[in-house]
């Protein structure tokens, strides 16, 4: 009975209707990634930020300074937020599937750019819109340039305004298995074909 | 005013879904059920909340905004009530304790 009281179900429901909100999106990810964080506490928040080093494609994390007068950052210079960068094979491997292709001309110009605005979407749907009232994140997608053009998601965190690390994480995982699916899909639609064409 | 605990009585709200005025319990979809069974009632029988026992499948996003309405109308009042009785109980320990000499 105990843990009955000390629980406060309207949060934990309400996280549990946020994950359920991006599982329905295809984040079947967000499960597992949850499942070792303590659901039903005040902590909540902490706890996921703690784990935050764990999310799917994670590849760096540094804080961000306000410039001194002379354009300098130094030892003294004063931190207001920090930036974490995310990126995956599957994500790298859309996007160059996506440019072979286009090079190939199997898909047109248009295509090429209605796909990377797809992309782009989901990003501010997932990661910045879920934010909701919340201003202190915003993000960037890098397309990275040449000869590795490895692209990768900034998500930058304003430590002056509040913002969401919960639904920053759930959004992560929901973005990058969104490139999973959508790199299948364009695999099946162009690369199988191709070898079935091949194969006959 | 007399007060008197029956863990069985309280407990059985909280374990079986309860009647609402325009809404019997046995009328709730199966995707409701399923998540009072894995949550509210998992926890009335002392077990931990588990995210990976739950299959995000087996209810629909409409059964937990269903939930969590039936949650703060019928649960909440109670669970609000056994709060502010185990707090007066916790005072009156921490007064009439043998070991203290405060009264």
């Amino acid at each position: 009975m105990l843990k009955l009281l000390r629980c406060d179900m309207p949060e934990l429901l309400e996280r549990l209707r946020t994950i359920k909100e991006f599982y329905d999106e295809g984040a079947h990810n967000i499960v597992p990634f949850f499942s070792n964080i303590e659901m039903d506490t005040g902590d909540f928040e902490m706890l996921v930020y703690e784990e935050m080093w764990s999310l799917p494609g994670y590849c760096d994390n540094h804080e961000l300074y306000y410039e001194e007068e002379n354009g300098r950052i130094t030892e003294d210079s004063e931190v207001y937020g920090e930036v974490w960068t995310f990126a995956t094979d599957e994500m790298r491997d859309y996007y160059r599937l996506l440019k072979e292709l286009k090079a190939a001309g199997k898909i047109s110009g248009c295509t090429y750019a209605l796909k990377r605005n797809e992309m782009e979407k989901y990003i501010q749907m997932f990661v910045v819109d879920s934010q909701g009232y919340y201003s202190g994140l915003y993000c960037k997608l890098n397309y990275g340039r040449a000869p590795k053009n490895w692209c990768c998601i900034n998500v930058y965190l304003d430590y002056s305004c509040c913002y969401s690390v919960f639904a920053m994480c759930c959004g992560i995982i929901a973005v990058f298995d969104k490139y999973a699916e959508k790199l299948k899909e364009l695999r099946e639609e162009f690369c199988i074909k191709e070898t079935i064409l091949e194969a006959a | 005013m007399e007060l008197q605990i029956n863990q069985e009585n309280f407990l059985s709200g909280f374990k079986k879904l309860q009647n609402v005025e325009n809404r019997k319990a046995k009328e709730r979809s199966e995707g409701f059920r399923y998540l009072h069974d894995t949550t509210t009632k998992r926890l009335a029988e002392g077990e931990e909340f588990k995210l990976d026992s739950l299959d995000f499948s087996k209810f629909t996003y409409d059964d937990l905004n269903e939930y969590l309405e039936y949650y703060e109308q019928v649960l909440r009042p109670r669970i609000d009530a056994a709060n502010k009785l185990f707090n007066v109980i916790r005072q009156a320990g921490s007064v009439f304790s043998p070991g203290k000499r405060y009264y």
